[in-house]
């Protein structure tokens, strides 16, 4: 009985220890996973400071913020938000730009600049643009409208630790999504405030920060830790696609309430833009057309003629870039579900494909400046 | 000093190894300091007030222990009660009697107001609270002799395994204990590992994973919320309490196990219960039957005369011929059980959701319509959802924003969409669907021959090797217990 017990403590114990030392292994980036193998992001610089920044925090916003009193003088000054279409290149090479870069490159009038977010939402364009524009008085904002994007909901902090810190608020004057957007923000700098007094009192956080550290620098499968839950979630997310039979090309549905909330987020940008003598324009970004698209169509065109008639009735540009990029310059990514199975990406496309965008976006949005 | 943190772990660590080599005596010495560092890594200066409360109650008792009048002993008593009671008032209700009677005031006149004061609610405080006047009652009713011994009596109230979330134990169950010199047994290592490992893997990779989810969700705009939205995230929060709690549970016991000292148990399978009694039986079960012994039994009039009475069991009705209003009793009981879970209407709302429950199951219980099998077969299908909705006003911002939820049940087309993400409810379901596994993997009894025992032992070591791992990545102080809070 003993001896099963012994046995049975010390193959609990082997097991564990293979299955942290297994995980260990392999080097991971949850966010290049999320882009997917093949797509690269690619965040321009110039002059010696960042034009585009993916994360609103003070490592990367600073010099961004640098950057443009520096080199913007006399420009006006023109933001463009987005998600990982915009920083992500599909089959990158290496004299590929986005089209972010290539407009900023080829128009001297203005001073192009970009914030992108993997999976956003409308609701973190507006936070975006409130903030931007209190640091930069912006001119002219350019926003493309994913139907994916009106499915993201919530902030995530990481990309908007400044406002946190700094005690940012939207203007209540936008209305009701600043007054929700505004709450939420405080919930996370309550949650902040509360870690920061605790570090600031308590003996247990002191011990614990030092244990910790201590345990990070000694031992590499403690503080390969945050990479293993990483990749755990990733194979639940895989494990839920491979049971569900779940692929890049499954049905993604409209979730009402979250679609609700981003038309509102629409809404307040239009009015804020509108309030600040800001010019938007807004587009349908290109989607690959060779295979059905994932969506429930008619809501997609539902959502096309919504968004047109909301951007246009305010007076603003809006225009439809969905067919611009041809099916071969779209690529494809892993499997969503773990298997070794490549699928359609819709998302991202090649340097060539920004390269349309590009000329689309030029031809369309400064060909008045370019009349004048 | 939390559980699930690795200062916590260090420190259990030495503990064990010192109780383990030191003397008898020396052993309660040492767990009665070890209990104020526990408690002092949160905050040293709260620890004089657990100690002046530890201390109030050991003199007092031995007061009344050595008087014969019974008036003196009343007095002393009520001192007891109304000192303890006095300081829960003050630190954990002032701010909301005060936010109240301006309310009031409000109504009548503009001018007058009184300044509200919030101050820091000690930790565990609505725990020891209890363990110190169940102890005073106790020897108060007779039921047990004072301890005259006070390293030995702090030791069982500050015991640093149950100091700020319970279980609530009476003084019997621990200082008896704590007295015997035990020795030493690889046994109690054994299992007090297992179940602190059980307890860490509640904690930190069920509760604290589902704990974004339930927030998210909490701070979205209720409004648009549909009937299987509301019923879905007060399944996840009913889920995420749980295994908060039952996994402190858990490590509190095997905290205890790994010095040779039992608990009883606080939770067994709560989500299976088949009426609303039966969930009281298997849910806190040290709080129910504190509240049943201390609180709802002498409202009804019934003498308690129970003298081995135990942290076990669940709210029981007494048939006594001079008893008073049971339902009244049954109201007030669970009103002021909401009341001690928190300083808020919401927590007021939630226990008397349960007593109205409880008072038509006893309705229904005796109905000649309705027979016990027929309760059996349906009573979890009727008693799960109902026990999971009323987590939400326990969860929700306020009482408005409780009702907000709760009125979308009633709508019939609040049922013809959805506004969560789809993975809410796929979460919701697998942990409905592992919980009701692990219920019958843990009742399931293997045929003693070769291949079931070979397949448990297979079983066991999976588990738990995935349980250790799973819990070495998840290791991290980001929450305290929901229970801290109270």
């Amino acid at each position: 009985m003993k001896n099963k017990i012994a046995i049975k403590i010390t193959l609990t114990i082997l097991l564990s220890f293979y299955l942290i030392i297994m995980y260990s292994k392999s080097n991971f980036n949850a966010e290049e996973f999320g882009l997917g193998e093949g797509t690269t992001s690619h965040f321009a610089a110039s002059n010696g400071f960042p034009i585009h920044i993916n994360k609103l925090n003070k490592e990367q916003c600073s010099p961004f913020l640098e950057g443009i009193k520096k080199n913007a003088k006399k420009k006006n000054i023109t933001l463009f938000l987005g998600n990982s279409q915009t920083h992500g290149i599909n089959q990158y090479e290496m004299e590929d730009s986005n089209y972010v870069s290539l407009l900023h490159n080829k128009v001297d009038l203005d001073y192009i600049i970009s914030h992108s977010i993997q999976n956003a939402s409308l609701q973190y364009f507006l936070l975006s643009l409130t903030y931007l524009h209190n640091k930069t008085n912006l001119t002219q904002v350019i926003i493309p409208l994913f139907y994916d994007d009106f499915r993201e909901d919530g902030i995530r902090q990481i990309f908007f630790e400044n406002l946190i810190e700094e005690d940012f608020y939207l203007d209540s004057s936008i209305g009701s999504m600043a007054l929700e957007l505004n709450s939420e923000l405080d919930f996370l700098k309550k949650k902040n405030n509360n870690e920061e007094t605790n570090k600031k009192k308590s003996t247990q956080e002191i011990t614990e920060d030092n244990i910790e550290s201590f345990l990070s620098s000694n031992s590499k499968y403690w503080s390969a830790r945050k990479d293993i839950r990483s990749k755990l979630f990733i194979e639940l997310y895989q494990l839920r696609n491979r049971a569900f039979g779940i692929n890049a090309q499954t049905i993604r549905n409209k979730i009402p309430m979250i679609y609700n909330k981003n038309i509102d987020a629409l809404k307040a940008i239009i009015y804020y833009c509108q309030a600040n003598g800001i010019e938007l324009h807004t587009y349908i970004p290109p989607i690959r057309n060779d295979v059905t698209i994932p969506y429930v169509i008619k809501d997609y065109q539902d959502f096309k003629s919504e968004v047109d008639l909301l951007v246009s009735n305010a007076g603003f540009s809006h225009y439809n870039f969905e067919d611009i990029v041809p099916a071969a310059m779209w690529g494809v990514k892993n499997s969503t579900n773990g298997s070794s199975e490549k699928e359609y990406d819709f998302m991202h496309f090649t340097g060539e494909g920004h390269q349309l965008l590009y000329s689309s976006l030029y031809s369309n949005i400064y060909r008045d400046s370019i009349k004048k | 000093m939390l559980f699930n943190s690795l200062t916590f772990i260090v420190f259990l660590t030495i503990c064990v190894i010192l109780f383990w080599t030191l003397k008898p005596k020396a052993r309660v010495l040492m767990l009665f300091i070890s209990s104020l560092v526990f408690y002092g890594f949160w905050r040293w200066d709260f620890v004089l007030l657990m100690l002046f409360s530890t201390f109030l109650d050991y003199f007092i008792s031995l007061k009344i222990h050595n008087s014969t009048k019974v008036s003196k002993r009343r007095v002393l008593i009520l001192t007891t009660l109304i000192l303890n009671i006095g300081l829960l008032v003050v630190f954990k209700y002032l701010f909301f009697i005060t936010e109240n009677v301006n309310s009031v005031l409000a109504l009548f006149t503009s001018n007058l107001s009184i300044d509200s004061l919030k101050l820091i609610l000690p930790l565990g405080i609505s725990f020891y609270t209890f363990q110190t006047v169940s102890y005073s009652l106790d020897v108060y009713r007779g039921h047990c002799k004072p301890e005259r011994n006070f390293i030995l009596y702090g030791a069982y109230v500050t015991f640093f395994p149950q100091l700020v979330a319970g279980p609530i134990l009476r003084a019997d169950e621990v200082i008896d204990q704590l007295k015997v010199r035990k020795k030493f047994s690889p046994s109690f290592i054994l299992e007090g590992l297992k179940r602190i490992l059980f307890g860490l893997f509640l904690k930190v990779v069920l509760a604290d994973n589902i704990a974004p989810l339930v927030d998210e969700a909490f701070a979205s705009n209720l409004d648009l919320f549909s009937a299987f939205d509301v019923l879905t995230i007060s399944f996840l929060f009913g889920f995420q309490i749980f295994f908060d709690f039952a996994g402190y549970s858990h490590i509190a016991i095997g905290c205890a196990k790994l010095m040779g000292i039992d608990f009883p148990e606080n939770f067994n399978f709560p989500y299976i219960a088949r009426s609303f009694k039966d969930f009281w039986k298997r849910w806190h079960i040290s709080l129910s039957s504190w509240i049943r012994d201390y609180l709802y039994l002498p409202i009804l009039g019934v003498k308690v005369i129970n003298k081995n009475s135990l942290s076990e069991g669940g709210i029981e009705v007494i048939e006594n011929k001079k008893k008073r209003n049971s339902s009244l009793a049954l109201f007030l009981t669970w009103a002021i059980m909401g009341l001690w879970h928190g300083a808020n209407w919401t927590f007021v709302f939630w226990g008397v959701y349960h007593s109205f429950f409880i008072f038509c199951e006893r309705f229904i219980v005796k109905s000649k319509y309705v027979n016990k099998r027929l309760r059996e077969n349906v009573g979890w299908f009727i008693v799960l959802p109902i026990t999971m909705l009323s987590w939400i006003p326990f969860r929700a911002e306020s009482l408005s924003d409780a009702f907000q939820l709760y009125e979308k049940m009633f709508h019939i087309k609040n049922y013809s969409f959805y506004s969560l993400r789809e993975n809410y409810f796929l979460i919701a379901a697998i942990l409905l669907l592992g919980f009701l596994l692990a219920y019958y993997t843990f009742h399931w009894k293997p045929r003693k021959n070769k291949l079931s025992m070979s397949v448990r032992f297979i079983g066991e070591i999976l588990v738990y090797s995935t349980m250790l791992f799973l819990v070495y990545v998840f290791l991290r102080p980001i929450s305290q217990f929901i229970y801290f809070q109270f």
